[in-house]
């Protein structure tokens, strides 16, 4: 893996920055991703979820509703947009901080 | 004038002046270090290999508890995850339909891993690319004034 400094004249021949440094510079932060990517599935669902409502029509979400097998308490309605945005939330902040430290235990490996 | 008695001000003294003029280059150079050391942070590029196996791997994992909460509390399938099984060749809600999901999963997770980084770098130096033609393009303006 190479890093360079953008702003910064280019780095001689042999790598200028130590591993240690290295490695410093490419980690994530886990909790961001975690927050980015709870927030993107939870939002996805909620919208999803809100469109079909203000859609309306004689079976609201007969698909999305299947997720109450996953997600209990989960319905597609205006509370249900809210309880999925929550459950998706969660999940997918767990979800974004372990791909935040699975990256930065294999960058820290390398 | 008799140096005992007023002492000469920080600015008037010649070691002073020296003193301080070197104090504000280091302090500038400690600032444009740091600064430096933030900015190559920000925009270092991510590890293609790293992510795609840490987007692959939570990826398998996802869809092992996908499967196996869908077998627990969903014996009947209504659910239709099994339909995943259009993409996933060989995929089921089973347990061998398990291994070979999550299989299928990290390959995916990787692909995407991988390509999100290349896309994620490639942008990054493409718009770092275009502020530095900028820079040397503000920087050159005024040349011709000069002539």
């Amino acid at each position: 893996m190479t890093q360079s400094s953008p702003f910064s004249s280019p780095a001689p021949a042999g790598g200028s920055i130590p591993p240690a440094a290295r490695v410093k510079l490419a980690r994530l932060k886990a909790r961001a991703w975690g927050v980015a990517f709870g927030l993107l599935c939870g939002v996805g669902l909620g919208v999803a979820t809100l469109i079909l409502v203000i859609k309306g029509g004689p079976t609201v979400g007969a698909h999305l509703g299947l997720l109450s097998v996953f997600l209990p308490g989960y319905s597609v309605s205006y509370g249900g947009a809210l309880v999925g945005f929550v459950y998706l939330f969660v999940i997918g902040y767990a979800l974004g901080r372990l791909v935040g430290s699975v990256y930065n235990y294999f960058v820290r490996t390398e | 004038m008799d140096a005992g008695v007023s002492r000469p001000t920080p600015v008037t003294d010649p070691r002073n002046i020296v003193f301080h003029v070197d104090r504000e280059l280091l302090h500038m150079t400690n600032v444009d270090a740091q600064l430096e050391a933030e900015l190559t942070q920000v925009f270092a590029p991510l590890d293609k290999r790293a992510l795609g196996l840490a987007m692959g791997m939570v990826g398998a994992l996802l869809l092992s508890i996908v499967t196996l909460t869908s077998m627990l509390l969903d014996p009947n399938g209504e659910f239709p995850l099994v339909l995943l099984g259009q993409y996933f060749y060989g995929y089921s809600v089973s347990a061998v339909g398990l291994l070979v999901g999550a299989a299928w999963a990290f390959f995916t997770g990787f692909v995407w891993g991988w390509f999100l980084a290349i896309c994620r770098n490639f942008l990054l130096a493409l718009w770092l690319m275009v502020v530095r033609v900028r820079s040397d393009q503000a920087a050159a303006r005024g040349f011709l004034d000069h002539i």
